[in-house]
């Protein structure tokens, strides 16, 4: 019998049950029914006789047929109680986050410390996400990108070889044969590279180096892409070389460098000398096919004769430069699209091949045809395997921060002990209490989510630049599958963290933590129940060797590689790359150019020898020829394939090569003397068969029969990792006029700091030929590091998040050793009182600590070994089970363990016994 | 008289402002207070205080009568305090408005 007049407010408190969809029926019938009972009691006061007054009553009412009054005051109530039930709820959460906000306040540190730990997991998975999405995930910007069907090497965005026809890149004349015949595809696009583009925009204006592409008529057409301003390339645009000097430039290049101008189309501007008109503003969005990068400028294929004069001939079936890409034809697949063009690119390499055992090589050539949703790309493969590592050291990182966060929560849990009891004495039911405690930890996962999405997104930018030294533009946008991403982690991250710990602190005994509030802080004594902070230690530590471990084997293999004799005099080189066919150097002026510039060079001090070379060190440049050798068969196609040099004389003493047996190159080799070549030992081996080569002849391509005099050993000059390559060097004297056009890389060799003389080597170029343009010159170590960029990209993030965890690790050690020791007060100054020394009292709770760490050790082990196991493919002549980076891993934890349990265990033995005794009171 | 649409809701409240009451002492306390005049629709009543109820200007609670009948009790609230002042000010301006248009000397009054 409550009294109406009671506040509502207090009512609710102690009768927090939620009303029943019966009850509210219930409640509306009986309103109703009262009302009538109360009418007909007013109608028989005043003096009806009680039928009459019924009848009255439920006149009044308005029981009119087809007015059902019970049933809409039935529905105004339900209405009422679902709409008042869900205020309440509402309320209730906000009140919630209003006192979750109330008390994280009231303890800043904490309350930064997790939202910041939290915000590092998040963090970096999201940053690493960005990156997975961008260039191993995402489809190209183009309608139905699964239909397009991508043929060629897709790694070779840049590639362009000349002398024999390839099936894995193509030929203007083979394209053309392969469009004018293909089925499966209802069209057929290139694209090709372009060299450096020297742009100007306007008439005297900047020179600039925007990111080009040689594309088909039929490109935008097949990608489906459309104009936004002005055309695409249409068939108009394909024809007699010279015919359409028109471009193409992209929305972001139109917005960015020309600004947005409404008179783009129609402009002219100047490419490499000559003059285009911007025929039109590719689609919003567009960028090309290449993922990592951002093309500016389409230019037709027909046009890179008139921009490129000095280079090979792209009417020669053996000027290979174009990767291809078509849609699927209806009703085709990629397999029929594959099987259609592995026939037809043999069949037609094959017809025009002059030679019958040339042709032969391609009867079983592999043709790379591929799906085209991702475009091309030169760094997915070489990413692939580094982001796969990195994605999964970025979620263990996670699952520490997670595991940490529990803790903490757990541990004010326990603080909040008697005052739950308390709560659920009065009535609070366990679920209302679960949410409570969630809403906190919710509040921490919003913050710590919303902070890590932040340093995300300026983070993966980082990343992306420091990988691709800056190269890559237009990565790392911020899409639907990163935003998903984030959120499913931080949820289940904020689950992860706030949600056991919650259901378990509200499991906890009504009676026995009120008994104790006149206690230390702490909750139930024993109990027999192991309290899950001494689980979750043994857990980081075991995360933590994963990362730590993983860290010292790539950190290993790094300085494998780094390490490695190169064969070559790697700290004395300076390497300058010059563009002489820009300069209108060809193969008469070439050997002139070559001596004047050894010689003026040879003369800087500092220098200890000078000479030249076509592809030059660690460039992205090699040659390869087609070799017979008698007495050697090879087993496949790819073995009569010899990867070659042109070289100065005195190549191998000037970079400092070991000559094994034989002579070096010299100036007595030049043009009409008889033909010789230096091989690398792994050459020898190879066609020799461990034979002595010197004097034994090699056919190169052409048939001319070439005498090895000289072997040298092998000679890292291309890459650090990946097997022995092998390799001719031959005199550039003697090949200068069949070389196509001609190429230059100076290699000087100096006597100290290669860094120091490359402003007076850079004079004395300039001295020969002051027009000659140089495209670098640059020390060989300096080539050499950024070759392995990536790996050491890989290895510092890996430190970064070894250290992280490790920090983490010890900082729940050392919390959670922090508490057992508070907990343990009592029983401490009892041993102290009872005679216990300090010392063994360090030894008791440093190694309650110590123990925790060696569990999580040897539950580390079996998860370190599978992690090992897996890293295995990117670790450089580093066993999977190194035993220096377990040992270095295993002693950095251990060490930094036993700090962060010192701290603790030092504090304990400090205590003075009465203190701790009369605390227990 | 019927109501005029929009009024009964002020209506209401003015009666609970004497004190808690239940829907039927409301209906009757209304139309002893206009004389007979104003009559209310039971259902509409009922279904109106369920409505304010809802919207927190009321809160609702079983009682027992004087004749010892169950009888669910309807009190204001602040808020429905505050609504009652500001609506009775609002109906005053409107009706006082109302007045001095149709008081105005015409041709025709």
């Amino acid at each position: 019998m409550a009294d109406p007049r009671l506040p509502a407010r207090a009512r609710r408190l102690f009768r927090l049950e939620s009303r029943s969809a019966d009850a509210t029926l219930a409640d509306a019938d009986a309103e109703l029914s009262s009302f009538l009972e109360a009418r007909v009691d007013d109608l028989v006061a005043r003096g009806m006789p009680p039928e009459a007054a019924r009848a009255e009553a439920l006149r009044r009412l308005g029981s009119a047929p087809g007015y059902d009054v019970r049933g809409r005051l039935r529905g105004s109530a339900r209405r009422r109680d679902r709409r008042l039930g869900l205020r309440e709820h509402r309320e209730a959460v906000a009140q919630d986050i209003r006192v979750g906000l109330r008390r994280l306040g009231k303890e800043p540190v904490v309350a930064a410390v997790a939202v910041l730990t939290l915000a590092l997991g998040i963090g970096t998975n999201t940053a690493i996400f960005t990156v997975v999405d961008d260039v191993l995930l995402r489809a190209l910007p183009v309608p139905r990108p699964h239909a397009l069907v991508a043929i060629g090497k897709v790694t070779a965005v840049d590639g362009h070889t000349t002398g024999d026809a390839r099936p894995d890149l193509f030929s203007v004349p083979l394209y053309h044969d392969l469009r004018d015949r293909a089925r499966t595809v209802s069209g057929l696009a290139a694209s090709g590279t372009t060299g450096r583009l020297d742009v100007r925009l306007t008439d005297g204006g900047e020179v600039e180096r925007p990111n080009g592409r040689f594309v088909s008529a039929n490109y935008f057409d097949v990608l489906g892409v459309g104009a936004e301003r002005g055309r695409v390339f249409g068939a108009a645009d394909e024809g007699a070389p010279g015919s359409s000097p028109v471009a193409i430039v992209s929305d972001a290049y139109w917005r960015g460098r020309l600004g947005g101008a409404s008179d783009v189309v129609g402009r002219d501007i100047t490419v490499n000398g000559v003059k285009l008109t911007i025929a039109g503003v590719a689609r919003r969005g567009f960028g090309g096919e290449i993922v990592e990068r951002s093309t500016d400028i389409w230019i037709p294929i027909d046009m890179q004769p008139a921009l490129e004069p000095h280079s090979a001939p792209i009417t020669s079936r053996g000027t290979c430069w174009l990767l291809l890409l078509g849609r699927l034809a209806p009703g085709q697949t990629l397999a029929g699209a594959r099987a259609e063009f592995t026939s037809l690119v043999r069949r037609m390499i094959v017809a025009s091949e002059a030679s019958p055992e040339r042709a032969a090589r391609f009867q079983q050539a592999v043709v790379p045809v591929v799906s085209g949703a991702q475009g091309f790309s030169a760094v997915r493969r070489s990413f692939r395997s580094a982001l796969v590592t990195l994605q999964a050291g970025v979620g263990v990182l996670l699952l520490i921060v997670c595991t940490n966060l529990a803790n903490l929560v757990l541990a004010r849990a326990a603080a909040r002990g008697p005052e739950m009891s308390l709560r659920m004495a009065l009535g609070a039911g366990r679920r209302r209490l679960v949410r409570q405690m969630m809403t906190e930890s919710a509040v921490v996962g919003a913050l710590g989510a919303a902070v890590g999405f932040a340093a995300a997104w300026w983070g993966s930018r980082a990343l992306v630049a420091a990988a691709t030294a800056g190269g890559a533009s237009g990565v790392a946008r911020v899409s639907w599958p990163v935003l998903a991403f984030t959120l499913v982690i931080s949820v289940g991250a904020t689950l992860c963290f706030g949600l056991v710990p919650a259901f378990l602190a509200s499991r906890s005994n009504v009676a026995s933590p009120m008994r104790s509030l006149g206690r230390t802080v702490g909750g139930t004594r024993g109990g027999g129940r192991i309290p899950i902070g001494r689980l979750l230690v043994p857990l980081q530590v075991a995360l933590s060797l994963v990362l730590l471990t993983g860290t010292a084997l790539l950190a290993h293999g790094l300085q494998r590689m780094e390490t490695q004799s190169m064969g070559l005099d790697r700290d004395h080189l300076l390497v300058a790359e010059l563009d002489p066919a820009r300069r209108g150097i060809d193969s008469t002026t070439f050997l002139a150019l070559t001596n004047q510039l050894t010689a003026r060079i040879a003369g800087v001090p500092g220098v200890q020898a000078v000479t030249y070379s076509m592809n030059g060190l660690f460039s992205s440049h090699e040659s390869t020829a087609l070799v017979a050798i008698p007495g050697f068969a090879g087993r496949t196609s790819d073995d009569s394939i010899l990867p070659f040099d042109l070289v100065g004389p005195g190549y191998v003493h000037a970079i400092g090569g070991t000559l094994l047996r034989g002579r070096d190159l010299d100036t007595r080799d030049a043009r009409g003397q008889p033909s010789v070549a230096v091989i690398n030992v792994a050459a020898e081996r190879f066609y020799f068969g461990g034979g002595n080569a010197i004097g034994k002849v090699i056919y190169f391509d052409a048939g001319i029969p070439t005498t090895v005099v000289g072997v040298v050993d092998d000679v890292r000059d291309h890459s650090l990792n990946g097997p022995d390559v092998r390799r001719a060097y031959v005199p550039y004297a003697q090949e200068v006029g069949d070389a196509g056009v001609p190429a230059l890389v100076l290699e000087i060799r100096t006597r100290a700091d290669p860094a120091a003389i490359v402003a007076p080597v850079r004079a004395a170029i300039a001295s020969v030929d002051a027009e000659l343009p140089i495209v670098g010159v640059r020390p060989l170590g300096e080539l050499v590091r950024e070759s392995i960029r990536q790996e050491r990209l890989l290895v510092t993030l890996a430190f970064v998040f070894g250290l992280a965890s490790l920090l983490l690790a010890a900082v729940g050690l050392y919390g959670v050793m922090s508490y057992a020791v508070t907990r343990r007060t009592g029983e401490i100054g009892l041993r102290s009182a009872l005679g216990a020394s300090r010392a063994e009292v360090l030894r008791l709770v440093l190694g309650d600590g110590l123990r925790m760490v060696a569990l999580g050790i040897a539950a580390g082990v079996p998860a370190t070994w599978l992690a090992a196991r897996a890293l295995r493919s990117q670790l450089h002549d580093v066993p999977a089970t190194d035993p220096v980076s377990v040992v270095v891993a295993l002693g950095v934890l251990v060490a930094c363990a036993t700090v962060a349990a010192l701290v603790p265990a030092w504090r304990a033995s400090r205590v003075a016994p009465a203190v701790a005794l009369m605390s227990e009171r | 008289m019927p109501l005029v649409k929009g009024t009964l809701d002020v209506l209401v409240l003015k009666t609970l402002s004497w004190s808690p009451m239940h829907a039927f002492e409301i209906a009757k306390w209304l139309e002893e207070r206009s004389g007979g005049r104003l009559s209310v629709e039971d259902a509409a009543l009922m279904q109106a205080l369920h409505r304010m109820e809802e919207r927190k200007l009321l809160e609702a609670a079983w009682g027992v009568t004087e004749n010892g009948r169950r009888a669910r009790y309807y009190r204001l609230t602040s808020a429905g305090r505050a609504h009652l002042r500001a609506e009775t000010k609002r109906l005053s301006e409107y009706v006082d408005a109302l007045t001095s248009v149709l008081n105005s000397r015409t041709a025709n009054a």
